[in-house]
């Protein structure tokens, strides 16, 4: 006659990794940095950064797959190419110089009386005669035909 | 096409021409099994000069289209630019950045570079525990309106096009669990974008999603301030997309739930379910699913699993060691044996387990223990359905495929609640009534969805089916309405069935059903007008005493009018469990081998002890229902019950207690602590089934394969591994590998799996039995013969059994069944937050007369008293029940299980209980605190419906003010 009980006892005996565990655990420095980390990774984990590093290491074939498929195209490819530039120019730029009104166009800092009068029509058609500004000049307005067009396009 | 001649079939259409050699060619709104939205505008070409929707444009004989000039590509961007405006690109926090986000690909493919986003003034609606809807995000596309007003039928969103900025509304604009909407989650499945989000994969399916929310505002920001093109972010965001299967993995597998084998892609994070997708491909179910198989898998991290042996001690259960338990359990199994011989002992394998699990199992119980005493639940639901079919048709399964129930003229289903036990399989019938114009009758005592939709709604006298059929059977007869060609030709025994209807006249009929001469009258000149006629039947008519019978008198009707071996007709009882099926085509059955070959059939038991190498017991076994009267006799000494709460399962609770308490030994092999298990000697905990891999066969005989998803957890094993581990623990010598190694096994022993392997069921293929050695299986039975050795059908003449009736101080009479949100006693359904809180009791439906003649209303706590117990439960007035018939959910496992109500009547030939006939007292107890349905007000079922609608209306989009046709 088996009466229906409901009572578990867990009599499991511990084993020699859970004993060495333990040891560790009852170690009040280890205890102290094992919760630490713990809280750290249960932070780490609950934000998905885990994840995320899981899947840098995992996924990072296919996500070049991926973006070795985007650079395929060749507009992509231009996308690519032209962020380059855009770094390598921006890089060579020191606009806080350039637009400071107390920095002269020879470079030298100085009072108001130091600053260049404006662009006369003569320098501008000098300027322009310069095979590197008309360069310049020629990848600024092939960019702004670029975006009108394609303003166009999803207008 | 684009100067190349591109062949298409009838009627294909332009899209899916395209499509076949340009994968990527962008659309939106179009989703094959959908049809056609004409919603985005994504898909434009241009053809004869015209601008046209690529999707609604058949491809005919002749016709010249472009897919590349100018203006088919504008128009294509200006189509994606308008839904942009109601869709905030924000791809690489966007938890449906999958790869599959049908307007991301269109974007990349197009070259979208930047948006106007027009925020919707309506917040997220989160209401429902299982999806939540993001107006701000949704394209207006009408995919999830299409799949639930005419795909799965269920009517409950539409788009308002009348607002200044249309949205999707639930109902007449409540929020979703203020709603109707019963959460089968197709909507979210169709969802090409993030409107309609799982609520467990939101947040947690991207490597950035999960980041606190004004975080993830920050990087929008931060992206959306870069002027230009923002093609390189949704370039990372593929990237990141991919990297997310680093962490997720996509399975697939089969439900674990009822009979129609819904099958999907179960996506897994650690040893969470984040997401379940059916696919187009799924043959069984298409893109639907249930709630309880898209959201119902919260049982898998249950604190209540078992994860460890345990041992019986004392007023304890101790934990063990496998190898302790499977020794004590060989042990107590040989002694048991060698005392008492081994038809004392008993095996009962489990519905839910794969086919390769029951085929061990039962090999177990005859080739290791020496016992044919071996059964599956198949015994309390549909064992009298199948009889029905052996006497008639030959085969014990579907006469078809669950299409061919969308493809019947006529659909009559007879008790059951197909609505909510089958809900996909519901679906496919209301479709067909809705868009096709087919008829659908049902039989059933309760006025439910079904009955509800129903051309015809027939509300019989408890048990009186039979009557109903026979006197149908014999008007059409005397009519001269039968089938004669195919009678003569395909049938035999008509005269004999004649003679045996003479008793059914329509006064008759009308005397006992309670039905009207007019109702039946009808009825019967439904049938035999209908070309095609489809029965589908469940457990309102198997749990009778004539469940048998009646099941006979249904396909008795369906040969009589020509209703087998053409597409849309046939029988098809509804199975009930996921591979209840399959527990019995596998051979657990006191009577059959695998396969359906009798044990007392001269030379298959040669044939199998040569197979096993052991000599096999030539007497059959006694079934499940019998060993509770054989404990009690002392015949059955020990038990070994696999996955079945056989406490709760029985009829008659107070006797199968007491049966339990009387073995020797029992062993239960389960997933949680169930009432049963509180009585074992031993318990071995068992793996689930996404933890598994294997086959089941569905209901319509159709065996598909499922892949071991997660890792099974604690200390758990499969059915497989432990039943192995037992047999060789009593000397076998089993060295099966793998699931497929048995299955080899299977089709070696039994002709109707000879053509069964693994390569055929590969993915998402599947192979209906009876399958030949060349693979080729059998969607549709009977078109050439039936399964009798002339080849002839037989009318099987039918006895009324009559049932037991209300009468003296037991005045009322109890039905019972499922609900939508529940399985069996809760065990799996009941920890999953959502479905628990949608019915976190059980009730008692009481019709409005009797509530009145008793002083009850909503809520009153009652109880309802029979001859062999008395359960406690709260009352619920509603006219889905009717005069004197109450309505119990099978769902309850404390004071509230029906089965302390139900009796020892049973079925004279499969055994089956007689559940739907429990005559009983209703009393109240005392008043609820106020009037109030005992489910709460998310419940679908306290929604109130708005009017349904055939597609999305997208005509509406069109006539408003700020839309104009792209292209003239």
């Amino acid at each position: 006659m088996s009466e229906p009980i409901t009572s578990v006892i867990d009599t499991r005996p511990d084993t020699a990794v859970l004993r060495e565990w333990k040891e560790i655990w009852d170690s009040p420095a280890h205890r102290e940095a094992l919760l630490r980390t713990l809280e750290l990774l249960k932070s780490l984990n609950e934000r998905g950064l885990l994840d995320a590093a899981r899947a840098t290491f995992e996924g990072s074939d296919a996500a070049a797959h991926s973006i070795e498929e985007f650079l395929r195209e060749s507009q992509n490819l231009r996308v690519a190419r032209n962020l380059r530039a855009l770094y390598t120019l921006l890089a060579s730029l020191d606009f806080e110089r350039i637009l400071s009104p107390k920095t002269s166009f020879t470079g030298t800092r100085g009072g108001e009386g130091s600053r260049r009068p404006p662009m006369g029509l003569i320098e501008l058609r000098r300027r322009l005669k310069d095979p590197v500004v008309a360069a310049g000049l020629e990848i600024v307005l092939e960019a702004l035909a670029q975006v009108g067009r394609s303003r166009k396009s999803f207008a | 096409m684009d100067g190349v001649a591109r062949e298409a079939g009838p009627g294909e259409k332009l899209l899916d021409v395209i499509l076949r050699t340009e994968p990527g060619f962008p659309h939106v709104c179009y989703l094959a099994p959908l049809g056609t939205l004409e919603s985005c505008d994504t898909c434009l070409v241009e053809v004869d000069g015209r601008v046209v929707r690529s999707c609604a444009t058949v491809a005919s004989e002749g016709l010249t289209a472009s897919t590349a000039s100018a203006r088919a590509l504008n128009g294509r961007k200006e189509g994606l630019r308008r839904l942009a405006q109601n869709h905030h690109f924000r791809c690489s926090i966007c938890d449906n950045n999958n790869g599959t986000c049908a307007l991301h690909n269109a974007a990349r493919t197009l070259g979208l570079d930047r948006q106007q986003y027009r925020p919707k003034p309506y917040p997220i609606d989160d209401s429902s525990p299982f999806y939540r809807y993001d107006p701000s995000q949704c394209i207006l596309c009408g995919r999830c309106v299409e799949a639930c007003q005419d795909l799965v039928v269920n009517e409950v969103i539409h788009i308002d096009w009348a607002r200044e900025r249309p949205r999707v509304v639930w109902d007449s604009d409540v929020p979703v669990d203020r709603s109707t909407c019963v959460a089968c989650g197709t909507c979210v499945t169709v969802c090409p974008v993030d409107a309609l989000l799982e609520t467990k994969f939101v947040g947690r399916a991207g490597l950035f999603t999960g980041l606190p929310e004004p975080a993830k505002l920050a990087m929008v920001e931060a992206a959306s301030s870069v002027d230009g093109s923002f093609q390189p972010l949704l370039a990372l965001s593929d990237a990141e997309a991919e990297m997310r299967n680093a962490v997720i993995r996509k399975t697939k597998t089969v439900c674990t739930y009822c009979g129609v084998g819904c099958s999907f892609d179960v996506w897994t994070r650690d040893h969470t379910v984040l997401k379940v997708l059916p696919r187009e491909e799924s043959p069984a179910n298409g893109l639907a699913t249930c709630v309880k198989g898209k959201f119902g898998w919260e049982h898998l991290n249950s604190p209540e699993r078992l994860t460890n042996p345990l041992i019986r001690e004392g007023d304890h259960f101790r934990t063990a060691t496998w190898e302790e338990a499977l020794h004590l359990v060989a042990t107590r199994f040989r002694e048991i044996k060698a005392k008492w011989g081994a038809d004392t002992l008993f095996v009962i394998a489990s519905c839910t387990d794969t086919n390769e699990e029951v085929y061990l199992t039962q090999k177990f119980a005859r080739a290791v223990l020496g016992t044919n005493n071996v059964d599956n639940c198949s015994r309390y639901c549909q064992s009298p359905a199948t009889v029905g079919l052996w006497r008639t048709v030959g085969y014990g399964g579907d006469a078809g495929g669950i299409e061919d129930l969308g493809r019947a003229e006529l659909v009559v289903a007879m008790g059951s609640n197909t609505a909510e036990s089958h809900p996909v399989i519901a679906a496919r019938i209301k479709r067909a009534q809705k868009l096709s114009g087919h008829r659908l009758v049902v039989v059933d005592p309760r006025r439910h969805e079904m009955a509800r939709r129903a051309d015809q709604w027939l509300s019989p006298k408890s048990g009186t089916d039979l009557i109903l059929l026979n006197a149908a059977s014999r008007y059409i007869l005397d009519q001269g309405w039968e089938a004669r060609e195919f009678l003569s030709n395909r049938v035999a025994g008509l005269d004999k069935f004649r003679e045996s209807l003479a008793v059914y006249t329509l006064e008759y009929a009308v005397e006992k059903t309670g039905l009207a001469r007019e109702e039946i009258v009808r009825f019967a000149t439904l049938v035999h007008e209908a070309k095609s006629v489809s029965i589908c039947w469940a457990m309102g008519i198997t749990q009778h005493q004539d469940g048998s019978e009646t099941s006979t008198a249904i396909s008795n009707l369906l040969l009589l009018t020509g209703n087998y071996g053409r597409p849309g007709t046939g029988g098809y009882p509804l199975r009930g469990h996921a591979n209840v099926q399959g527990a019995s085509d596998f051979g657990a059955l006191p009577n059959y081998y695998p396969g359906y070959q009798k044990v007392d059939e001269p030379g298959v038991r040669e044939r199998l002890e040569k197979e096993w190498g052991v000599p096999l017991p030539p007497r059959p076994g006694i079934t499940s229902v019998d060993s509770v009267e054989a404990i009690l006799e002392g015949k059955i000494r020990a038990m070994y019950i696999v996955g079945e709460d056989k406490l709760l399962a029985d009829a008659h609770i107070a006797r199968t207690d007491s049966a339990l308490r009387k073995l020797d030994f029992l062993v239960v092999q389960e997933a949680f602590f169930t009432r049963t298990a509180q009585y074992a000697d031993v318990i071995l905990p068992t793996a689930l089934s996404l933890e598994k891999e294997g086959t089941f066969v569905n209901t319509e005989r159709r065996i598909q394969r499922l892949y071991r998803a997660l890792e099974p957890i604690g200390q758990t094993r499969t059915d497989l591994d432990i039943v192995i581990a037992l047999a060789n623990a009593l000397g076998a010598r089993w060295s099966y590998a793998s699931p497929s190694e048995v299955m080899e096994e299977v089709r070696r022993i039994a002709p109707i799996f000879a053509g069964v392997t693994y390569e055929r069921l590969e993915g998402y293929r599947s192979l209906q039995w009876p399958v030949a050695a060349d693979g080729t299986d059998a969607p549709f039975l009977y078109a050439d013969r039936f399964a009798f050795p002339d080849g002839k059908a037989r009318l099987y003449p039918t006895t009324w059994v009559p049932p037991l009736e209300p009468e003296g101080e037991f005045d009322v009479v109890v039905n019972n069944g499922r609900l939508l949100e529940h399985f069996h006693w809760r065990n799996l359904t009941g920890e999953t937050a959502g479905l628990e809180a949608r019915v976190p009791n059980m009730f008692v439906e009481v019709s409005p007369e009797l509530a009145l003649e008793k002083g009850i209303r909503d809520g009153d706590l009652v109880r309802v008293v029979s001859s062999t117990g008395a359960i406690r439960t709260r009352a619920w007035v509603t006219d889905r029940v009717r005069g004197r018939s109450l309505f119990i959910p099978e769902h309850g496992r404390d004071e509230d299980a029906i089965n302390h109500l139900t009796t020892d009547a049973r079925d004279s030939v499969a055994h089956t209980p007689a559940y739907k006939e429990v005559p009983a007292r209703l009393e109240k107890i005392s008043s609820g605190s106020e009037p109030e349905p005992p489910v709460p007000r998310s419940n679908f079922r306290r929604g109130t419906p708005d009017a349904p609608q055939k597609g999305i209306r997208v005509e509406q989009k069109w006539q408003r003010a700020d839309y104009h046709a792209i292209g003239g």
